[in-house]
């Protein structure tokens, strides 16, 4: 089972189809993606496309809908399929984080949302926990704007400082894999520059899959690119490819901003 | 013609002067102004009623204290320690004495009540066999006399008898089907209420014995028509039971009590001779002091009347004027009489302590009792002997501080209606109004309800909300808010004859004994309103807690899950806390419904006026109160205006509670 991430994707969808109403109609159909470590994956397409569902799918947060099912396929994440019932979901979610598309920090202090996960696994050192909430801020470059506020609640940062607070939120626990919702989609220009700044600097320890609506973002920031349509994969490809040379017609269509 | 712009309104809606819009902000404006007109008036009508409540009973306890009444009552409560002491002495002797005889002292009470029971549900068929029965005793003198018939007239005389013996055991067969059909189901629960605690203690010492009783009617009824007597082993247990406790009085530990009890008695005899004389004397004087009293009000209404009375009306009036005391009476002079009595109260008063401390250490000691209740009893009268010196000393002391004349001041009348410790109206000896015991009894049960409510409540709105699947959701929420469709007097049905059973019967479940309070008295007590009050709080809190936790955002769930956390660990690290303003909101709005409910505790609390002590005791409420006494005040009177004044407190305990709730909600509410 074992094999280096040189060889194997870190994240393997294999003719994946996936069902909201227990299996009368398929929101996503037959979908086949493979995310290489260390790498940032870009999911675009119109809305309603299956994009975010996909990507709910991968830390199994779908399972909050009782009538959510997987009609066919499988996904592999670190060569083990999620979805068999020896999966511990919460042992998942640990490894694979998420930032959703509203900012969401709780209602606690800056230190407290920080420390928020670490504080599920038990009691931890005062020391230990300090020190993770500050590489943590620090990773989602935030550290310097907060530090003399740490006891100070959440909610009276900026709606960009929030949404680096819920990224720092989430390497703080070190998951292998980081899933984004559209992160910047509530955010003003300056701040998505920061946040896109973060995407570029976490990859070097991170996967990481996003959703956006935005083209010129996914140029951006992504290594690949996978373009949905009605809940089928269109393409998918390395980012620069799909762009400049797209194979398919409604690709092109779509990228060229001919619909969506 | 200028064509009009279409921006103008060609035909304006006007009345008075006001347009269309003006109407409607006058029709929504008015209806929110006559909310608050009516709250203000019932503000002050409840304020105009309870106002006069103070100088009324501030001179209620100025007549109590110039009239001696409060000098005689020193006297009387020293006399009522001394009584509580002796009556105490006599239930532990009692207890003990049930307790050592054994169950076989109750057995043959407890056996003929079932019976009545059983002949209550068994009418037809005892009826039945009473006619079998009569048949033949009225045909046996003929059988007699024609047993030396012809042989035809003798066969027929035996074809008869034949008949009539086999309808007899016919009858007899129908009545041991049915006795053995009803008697499993004449239980503890099915007797009337003053045995069931006598049947309670019986099965407590022995369990089997209700079964036994129920055997011995099915053998009492299956031979009922060949003989009526009672089983052995119930005449031998009375026997027995008379027997063991003639023996057991014997017995040094009895005999001891007995003679205690007996010399207790007779310390008081003359003292309470003095005391009854110090009463008499009060009550005359504070019943001349309050026709003087009223007198001056009915002089002036007569006074009033005789302008426009015709000619003969007003002969009588100034006829009845003349008679009225005008002139009040010389308090000074008859408080001497009570101050001359000092002397003899502190002679007859030491005599009786030091021939009480004589005998107190006669009293058993604490270890020589089995019995639980004769140990709390004992218990109790070790805290009054310890207390026996203090007390009698702090009451003489008041007897000699007392001065008729100094009058009660209106902080002291006011602290004598929230601090008072009595309630008592219609009384032959004085009226006081306390609010102490029913203020008491109100927030105890309401605390009692609202513990027991609150993890209901939240709990069931977190599973609700959190947990369960939409089916159960649309399953569990309407139930839950149905409760609060049955009518509070239904409930209260549902409370003595279901719930005050239940928990009674829990009381004398042996291994619960250790919760203070237990075995309780009665069906009727704190608990029992409590646990009703708590049912009928939940859904309002329910609903309340529910939308709270609604509130949160469903992105805060979404975004713990991710961040590797339980579905518990969510709850109660984001729900929970992002939700608590609501739910504190929810429990104090449950606490605002409960302690304005009536019914219930009106019917189950108990009715006793006491500062409660334990959760099992019988109580009084505010609320019960004013529902009980209304309708015999006499509008006006003294006791009607304080049932005013205990509403009026009533509305402010409600509207404290429901702006603190509202402040809760808007200081912590909307954060997210």
């Amino acid at each position: 089972m074992e094999t280096s991430s040189e060889e194997r994707p870190i994240i393997e969808i294999d003719d994946f189809s996936f069902s909201y109403n227990r299996g009368e109609t398929d929101t996503l159909k037959n979908i086949s993606v493979s995310c290489p470590e260390k790498k940032v994956t870009a999911f675009i397409g119109p809305s309603g496309c299956g994009k975010s569902t996909l990507l709910r799918s991968l830390n199994r947060i779908n399972d909050l809908v009782d009538t959510a099912c997987i009609t066919n396929g499988q996904i592999r994440i670190m060569g083990q399929d999620i979805n068999t019932p020896e999966v511990d979901p919460i042992e998942l979610r640990k490894n694979v984080g998420m930032v959703f598309q509203k900012y969401n920090p709780f209602p606690k202090s800056i230190y407290d949302n920080v420390a928020y996960g670490l504080n599920l696994q038990g009691k931890q050192k005062q020391s230990d926990l300090d020190d993770a909430v500050e590489k943590s801020l620090r990773g989602a470059a935030l550290w310097d704007e907060v530090k003399d506020r740490l006891k100070d609640s959440a909610l009276g940062l900026s709606g960009g400082q929030q949404q680096r607070l819920c990224i720092a939120r989430t390497i703080a626990v070190n998951p292998k894999i980081i899933l984004m919702d559209e992160p910047c989609s509530a955010l003003d220009p300056i701040a998505t520059a920061h946040v896109e700044q973060l995407i570029n600097t976490l990859k070097q320890e991170y996967t990481i899959v996003i959703v956006t609506h935005s083209m010129q973002q996914a140029t951006r920031i992504s290594d690949n690119t996978a373009f949905f349509y009605l809940g089928e994969l269109i393409e998918f490809s390395p980012t620069k490819e799909l762009f400049s040379n797209p194979k398919n017609k409604r690709t092109e269509d779509y990228v060229s901003g001919r619909f969506g | 013609m200028s064509k009009e712009h279409p921006f103008i309104n060609k035909k304006q809606f006007s009345f008075l002067g006001l347009g269309k819009q003006d109407a409607i902000k006058f029709l929504f404006g008015g209806n929110a102004l006559i909310s608050i007109i009516a709250l203000i008036l019932i503000t002050l009508f409840l304020a105009k009623e309870s106002i006069y409540f103070f100088p009324d009973y501030q001179s209620n306890l100025n007549i109590y204290r110039k009239s001696g009444k409060e000098f005689a009552d020193y006297a009387e409560n020293q006399l009522k320690y001394q009584k509580e002491i002796k009556s105490l002495v006599t239930q532990v002797k009692q207890y003990e004495l049930f307790h050592q005889a054994g169950v076989d002292a109750y057995i043959p009470e407890l056996f003929s009540t079932m019976k009545t029971v059983a002949i209550e549900k068994m009418t037809s068929e005892l009826l039945a066999v009473k006619i079998a029965k009569n048949r033949i005793t009225s045909k046996e003198i003929i059988w007699d006399i024609w047993s030396e018939g012809s042989p035809e007239e003798q066969a027929q005389m035996k074809a008869q008898k034949a008949e009539f013996s086999q309808n007899l055991i016919k009858t007899q067969e129908a009545l041991t089907a049915k006795i053995n059909k009803i008697a499993p189901s004449i239980k503890i629960s099915t007797l009337s209420p003053q045995f069931q605690k006598k049947a309670y203690e019986v099965q407590r010492q022995e369990p089997s014995a209700i079964k036994t009783l129920q055997e011995a009617l099915i053998s009492y009824f299956s031979n009922y028509t060949v003989s009526t007597k009672t089983p052995d082993f119930i005449t031998q247990s009375s026997r027995s039971g008379v027997e063991k406790r003639t023996v057991l009085l014997q017995t040094p530990l009895f005999s001891n009590l007995s003679q205690v009890e007996k010399e207790l008695t007779e310390t008081y005899l003359p003292f309470n001779a003095f005391v009854e004389k110090l009463r008499d004397h009060a009550l005359l004087v504070s019943i001349r002091a309050e026709s003087f009293l009223s007198a001056a009000d009915r002089k002036k209404a007569i006074e009033e009347g005789i302008p426009e009375a015709s000619p003969e009306k007003k002969k009588k009036l100034l006829i009845d004027l003349k008679r009225l005391i005008t002139e009040d009476q010389d308090y000074g002079q008859q408080a001497e009489v009570l101050y001359a009595t000092l002397p003899e109260h502190q002679e007859l008063l030491s005599k009786m302590t030091s021939s009480s401390h004589a005998i107190f250490p006669k009293l058993p000691n604490i270890n020589e009792f089995e019995n639980k209740g004769a140990r709390r009893i004992h218990k109790k009268l070790t805290k009054l002997l310890k207390d026996y010196d203090a007390f009698m000393a702090q009451q003489r002391s008041n007897m000699e501080s007392w001065r008729h004349d100094q009058t009660i001041g209106f902080l002291k009348t006011l602290g004598g209606f929230v601090f008072g410790q009595k309630w008592i109206s219609n009384s032959s000896w004085h009226n006081f109004f306390g609010l102490a015991p029913l203020f008491g009894g109100s927030l105890f049960i309401t605390l009692i309800a609202i513990t027991i409510a609150t993890p209901f409540a939240v709990g069931g709105a977190i599973y609700v909300n959190r947990i369960a699947s939409k089916a159960e959701q649309n399953f569990i929420k309407p139930i839950i808010e149905f409760i609060q469709a049955i009518p509070s007097v239904v409930l209260a049905f549902l409370g003595v004859v279901v719930v005050g059973q239940n928990i009674l019967k829990l009381s004398y479940i042996p291994w619960l004994e250790w919760l203070p309070g237990f075995p309780a008295s009665g069906e009727q007590m704190m608990l029992t309103a409590g646990v009703l009050l708590a049912f009928m709080a939940i859904p309002t809190m329910f609903t309340l807690a529910e939308d709270a936790i609604n509130n949160v955002p469903k992105s805060y769930t979404e975004a713990s899950l991710s961040l590797g956390a339980t579905r518990l660990q969510t709850i109660f690290n984001v729900i929970i806390p992002s939700s608590l303003s609501g739910v504190v909101a929810a429990i104090l709005l449950g606490f605002g419904r409960i302690i304005g409910e009536t019914m219930v505790v009106l019917l189950v609390a108990g009715g006793t006026i006491d500062w409660p002590t334990t959760w099992t005791d019988p109580v009084h409420t505010m609320t019960g109160i004013i529902a009980q006494s209304t309708g015999e005040a006499a509008p006006g009177s003294i006791q009607y205006r304080a049932l005013f004044l205990v509403g009026l407190f009533l509305f402010g305990i409600s509207l404290i509670i429901n702006s603190l709730a509202q402040n809760v909600i808007k200081k912590f509410g909307s954060k997210h």
